[in-house]
């Protein structure tokens, strides 16, 4: 299991400097946006996500199941520790996004961004979780191809949809079910990142063993 | 210890090897005790397989000139009598073989050089 | 005999191919071709031992082993080597080493680096720039570098110049120098390595044709040539099939004793080649396909 842990964080590294890039260069995007206070948990998702489906998609492109597979380990290592490796990679994105804050919040206006905070940290596992909770599975199931398709469609999403969302909220703030939601937001977000934690963990699980069960079945 | 093998030979390669130990150890080129090459290294220098190499030690092994050792390899075997007699026998053939080619060269008929080691054979 | 692989009865059916029954194995020590025409299941079966692909029914064992209740334990002592590059190609040499390393307990640093030097491995170098014979010669290094016992490859010597392949020949006999080990190996092409494989396994269309000594593979056979209008109904059936042309016949039979009776010395005999007995093995069942 730690060496395919370390296989994942081996991959993973080549990632690092694009994640850098990346999320200065959303920071500099979002500096003058109504979401600036997005811009931590976006780059962190968007680091997190790029990386797990790189990684994906080098592996389907060489068929490496193949290779990890012949390797002495087990295929329900290999599924854990594709599980696990969601997590090491989003505390890595957490970690350079969370560098990258540093100097900017030394910066003048409108680049003074705040430091990465509790909330920021939170949003961004829920997130990274679902959105892998939802695409591992497709991913052991088909391989690469067909992770991209939903790639794109949640990404349409995670980039359109929040924007779609708000204006949403702000447009008809006077529904009750919305004002619920953005009184949760705003007062209790402690409480509703945990709570969502909670339900990110039930999926992940859920998701593992989906993947678990069609990853046994599987000829390489 | 020279050992060729000729693809070309309708000769099995495990009979090459066989018969060319054969004739070092008759020639005396190779002494009871002298230790040959261990039948992996042997395959391996020939770029032959291990059974085929085995096969002709087998053979060789069955037949009395050499003894292996389990653990330390095969020896050429202390020579029996037999074998002795076969080696001084075979000295003989190749003189005689000599002495044939002589007389043919000088047209002795067979007749002729069956009366002379007659003769000879009488006298010593 | 101590085994070191065993397979048995194994079968599995894919849409358009099956692999059927198929038994054979290779005792600890010795050396085996596995050898068939492209698509006669060769990969198939190393895949089926490597358990990378699941089994319709039979039984595998390594080392003695179940190859699937054991199945971390047998990977330990077996290398490794396949027909296209698996590994991941962004990677550099060395980068591919930190990542497989680790996995075997018995992994040898200090002999890696040697097969390093000795086949003059870039190590720097991404996986995707190197040529076919350079991938494979890693590969190989790879897989001999943490001893193990059972050395599976899958067409090692396809893509490879002549060069190469004598050296390869060189190194798996100097792996066998140690009696404990077996190596098996698929080949399409059996000239190469024929000559350093003590058990020859002949498989086509997903069966196992024959598997024993090579010496006894090559002794079953002959090859006979001569001329057409010898070949009446009772000589015919004798042999595995034939190739006729206007001057006259080859054909293999595998059964020189009968067939010497038969055509005396009006024909001509030789010692088969590996290469045609798989030809005209091949021949035979594609003709019964056909019929």
């Amino acid at each position: 299991m730690p060496q395919l842990i370390k296989k994942e964080l081996i991959l993973q590294k080549k990632m690092f400097i694009f994640g850098l890039l990346y999320s200065i260069f959303l920071f500099i995007v979002f500096s003058s946006n109504d979401f600036r206070d997005f811009a931590y948990s976006m780059a962190a998702i968007g680091i997190a996500y790029i990386t797990i489906i790189g990684i994906a998609q080098s592996e389907y492109k060489n068929n490496s199941d193949i290779i990890i597979n012949s390797l002495p380990t087990t295929r329900r290592e290999i599924v854990a520790a594709k599980y696990l490796s969601v997590v090491t990679c989003t505390v890595i994105a957490l970690l350079i996004v969370g560098a990258v804050g540093i100097p900017f919040s030394l910066m003048p206006a409108p680049f003074d961004y705040r430091l990465l905070n509790g909330v920021d940290i939170i949003t961004t596992i829920v997130c990274v979780l679902l959105l892998a909770a939802l695409s591992l599975p497709i991913y052991f199931w088909t391989g690469a191809p067909w992770i991209r398709v939903v790639n794109i469609v949640i990404f349409l999403l995670i980039f359109f949809a929040p924007a779609q969302i708000a204006e949403f909220a702000v447009n008809n703030h006077q529904s009750p079910t919305i004002a619920a939601i953005t009184q949760l937001i705003n007062y209790q977000s402690w409480q509703l990142a945990l709570g969502g934690m909670a339900v990110m963990l039930v999926l992940m699980t859920v998701s593992y063993y989906i993947s678990f069960c069609i990853y046994m079945k599987k000829d390489f | 210890m020279r050992i060729v093998i000729s693809n070309a030979s309708s000769d099995p390669i495990y009979e090459q090897i066989r018969q060319q130990i054969r004739g070092h150890i008759l020639k005396g080129e190779l002494q009871p005790g002298d230790a040959l090459p261990s039948i992996r290294n042997l395959a391996q220098q020939l770029q032959i397989s291990v059974i085929t190499t085995k096969r002709a030690y087998d053979e060789l092994e069955r037949d009395g000139f050499i003894e292996t050792v389990s653990g330390k390899g095969s020896f050429v075997a202390p020579q029996n009598p037999d074998m002795i007699r076969e080696k001084r026998m075979n000295l003989i053939e190749s003189r005689m073989a000599e002495v044939v080619k002589e007389s043919m060269l000088l047209g002795l008929s067979l007749n002729e050089l069956q009366q002379m080691l007659e003769l000879l054979y009488r006298e010593v | 005999m101590d085994n070191i692989l065993e397979v048995k009865d194994l079968s599995r059916s894919f849409p358009d191919f099956q692999l059927n029954k198929i038994s054979f194995s290779l005792p600890r020590g010795y050396v085996m071709g596995f050898v068939g025409p492209n698509g006669s299941g060769k990969t198939t079966t190393i895949k089926l031992i490597m358990n990378l692909t699941k089994r319709d029914s039979g039984q595998i064992s390594v080392f003695g082993l179940d190859n699937r209740a054991k199945e971390r334990d047998i990977k330990q002592r077996i290398g490794f080597v396949y027909d296209e590059n698996h590994f991941y190609d962004t990677l550099t040499l060395e980068e591919m080493k930190r990542v497989v390393a680790p996995f075997y307990h018995s992994w040898d640093e200090a002999l890696y680096r040697r097969y390093i030097n000795e086949f003059n491995l870039p190590v720097k170098k991404k996986i995707q720039d190197l040529s076919r014979g350079m991938k494979m010669k890693f590969s190989l290094a790879l897989a001999l570098s943490h001893r193990a016992e059972l050395i599976l490859m899958d067409e090692p010597t396809s893509g490879l110049d002549p060069v190469f392949r004598a050296e390869l020949l060189d190194i798996l006999q100097s792996e066998m120098q140690d009696e404990k080990r077996g190596i098996l190996f698929s080949s399409h092409i059996t000239s190469d390595l024929e000559r350093i494989a003590d058990y020859i396994c002949f498989i086509n269309n997903g069966q196992i044709v024959l598997s024993d000594t090579r010496d006894n593979v090559i002794d079953k056979y002959v090859l006979v040539k001569g001329s057409r209008d010898q070949l009446d109904d009772a000589v015919k059936p004798l042999f595995v099939s034939i190739r006729e042309n206007d001057f006259g016949f080859e054909g293999l039979s595998d059964q020189p004793g009968t067939i010497r009776g038969l055509l005396g010395n009006r024909a001509l005999y030789e010692k088969p080649k590996l290469d045609d007995i798989i030809l005209y093995t091949v021949r035979r069942d594609r003709h019964a396909a056909v019929n």
